[in-house]
């Protein structure tokens, strides 16, 4: 599972930047649905990028393709130059938007869970992290409330050395005076040079730590620029920008 | 990777699988001296049903069980976690094939003493004893009959576990819509009539049985290994290995190219 860590260090070394994700004409189908529609875009590596859009625009369809919890598209995606699989998942650091780790673990049962799995995986900084969040290491997520179960997730997903950070909602459950410790969190906490995909529409608290914004509607790429471009050229916010695009 | 993941399984599913072994001793245990003081007459019969019939609801609830965690642990929200694991799919369903047999084996040693205990039950009463003769001569055979049985029941349990495990994996397909849970059904009987074809097929030694034998002596006669001779079992052990290795490839494939959590 090294292989794919070293190969990407090596492709640095020699200069050549691989797009840390890539997909052209990607689309997907749910029965008679279409959740993604020819979906072109690159994300290079070290950027913090915004995936927004209004509910069923696309935006989770897209992070389990990248992720490889979803299969069955067409077109082609890559990530970090290879299709997601068990390669590219020792790679992606992912916070799905539930609760995806046994409601029996305790959290320190979840700290050893990603050590044991995740070689890139930091148990220190995640000890020190729940600490610094005021978490009972010794209790089971049954006993945590959802924004607590989504913290310490974050915790796990961000103690990982990884290339690329999938971050779906993290934000959707934490009430809004812990959303600025979620967002401290991502922020001091993801790797150098790794790539932060984050999904959200609760874009007034995050708007300040992208580098650039993907708006979806309705499956489909409407907007894909950098945040400082937005308010250069169109003299608008992230947030006045998206009320006005996805204005009902 | 694969032994940490048996680890971890294990981890998740000891506490619910004990509980229900333990329930099992238990039971075994307190239900004879309780229908002993009830009723001491009958005591000997209700305790040898409960004996014969207990490994019967232990052996459903224990594949049940089983079934439960491959389904949530990969197709529930946990499914979120295990499919982002850097592991292929046929070493996420061989720690599960490992996990059901671990639990199988030790319900199976349970069921072994909850048997045995029946028949020394059936033994301490001579009634009993020659109303179950005919039984026992069914279960008489000579030492190769036993090891190919034990070898069929070990693939056999395989065979049904990866089975089912297949059959849940198939009924999560995106093409079936909301026919899933009744492709998983029909496929998983459409494995157990393709396999049970071959044995079903050499039964010349049944009809030879049946054919020269009058009614009353093949009762008498009728033993085990006539029905399935040494040759049937080994064709059974034939298929039953041939269908799980299909089955196990089929399986982990799907769960790498077909992965739909919703």
């Amino acid at each position: 599972m090294n292989e794919i860590v070293e190969e990407a260090a090596q492709r640095e070394e020699a200069g050549g930047s691989v797009p840390m994700v890539e997909t052209v004409g990607l689309t997907k189908r749910y029965g008679g649905k279409t959740a993604l529609r020819n979906v072109t875009l690159s994300i290079p590596q070290g950027k913090i990028v915004g995936l927004m859009g209004p509910n069923g625009s696309g935006k989770t369809t897209l992070i389990k393709i990248l992720t490889g919890v979803l299969t069955g598209y067409e077109g082609t995606v890559h990530v970090n130059g290879r299709i997601p699989g068990a390669c590219t998942k020792s790679i992606v650091s992912y916070l799905p938007d539930r609760l995806s780790l046994g409601r029996w673990m305790r959290v320190r049962d979840a700290v050893a869970y990603y050590s044991d799995f995740f070689i890139d995986f930091d148990r220190i900084k995640a000890m020190e992290l729940i600490a610094r969040l005021r978490l009972d290491p010794g209790m089971r997520f049954s006993q945590f409330s959802k924004g607590d179960c989504e913290k310490i997730q974050l915790v796990m997903a961000m103690s990982r050395a990884a290339r690329l950070y999938v971050l779906d909602e993290p934000i959707g459950g934490v009430d809004p005076a812990a959303r600025d410790v979620v967002l401290d969190t991502i922020l001091t906490q993801y790797c150098e040079n790794s790539t932060v995909l984050l999904s959200t529409h609760i874009i007034q608290d995050v708007e300040r730590i992208f580098n650039s914004v993907i708006f979806l509607r309705e499956g489909e790429v409407v907007l894909y620029d950098e945040v400082e471009a937005v308010r250069e050229h169109r003299k608008k916010s992230v947030y006045d920008l998206f009320r006005e695009v996805f204005k009902c | 990777m694969l032994t940490k993941m048996i680890k971890w399984d294990l981890r998740a599913t000891y506490r619910k699988f004990t509980a229900v072994l333990v329930a099992f001793i238990l039971l075994c245990m307190a239900l004879p001296g309780v229908l002993f003081a009830v009723n001491p007459g009958a005591a000997q019969v209700y305790s040898m049903l409960t004996f014969s019939l207990g490994p019967t609801a232990l052996y459903i609830v224990m594949i049940a069980f089983i079934l439960q965690y491959y389904n949530t642990n990969l197709y529930g929200d946990e499914g979120y976690m295990t499919f982002t694991l850097p592991a292929t799919g046929w070493r996420l369903l061989l720690s599960k094939m490992i996990l059901a047999l671990f639990w199988m084996l030790a319900a199976a040693v349970l069921i072994g003493l909850s048997v045995f205990t029946s028949i020394k039950i059936i033994e301490s009463n001579s009634r009993l004893s020659s109303l179950f003769a005919p039984v026992w001569n069914f279960y008489r055979m000579d030492a190769a009959h036993w090891i190919t049985f034990g070898a069929l029941f070990l693939l056999g349990n395989i065979d049904c576990v990866l089975a089912a495990f297949f059959s849940i994996t198939v009924s999560k397909l995106s093409v079936w819509r909301k026919g899933g849970i009744a492709m998983g059904f029909v496929t998983f009987v459409f494995i157990y009539i393709a396999q049970s074809l071959p044995a079903l097929l050499w039964n010349g030694e049944l009809r030879y049985v049946t054919e020269t034998v009058s009614q009353s002596e093949a009762v008498q006669t009728m033993n085990m290994s006539v029905v399935c001779t040494v040759q049937h079992n080994l064709i059974s052990l034939a298929v039953y290995a041939a269908v799980s290795i299909i089955v196990f490839w089929a399986a982990a494939r799907l769960l790498d190219k077909t992965t739909s959590l919703k």
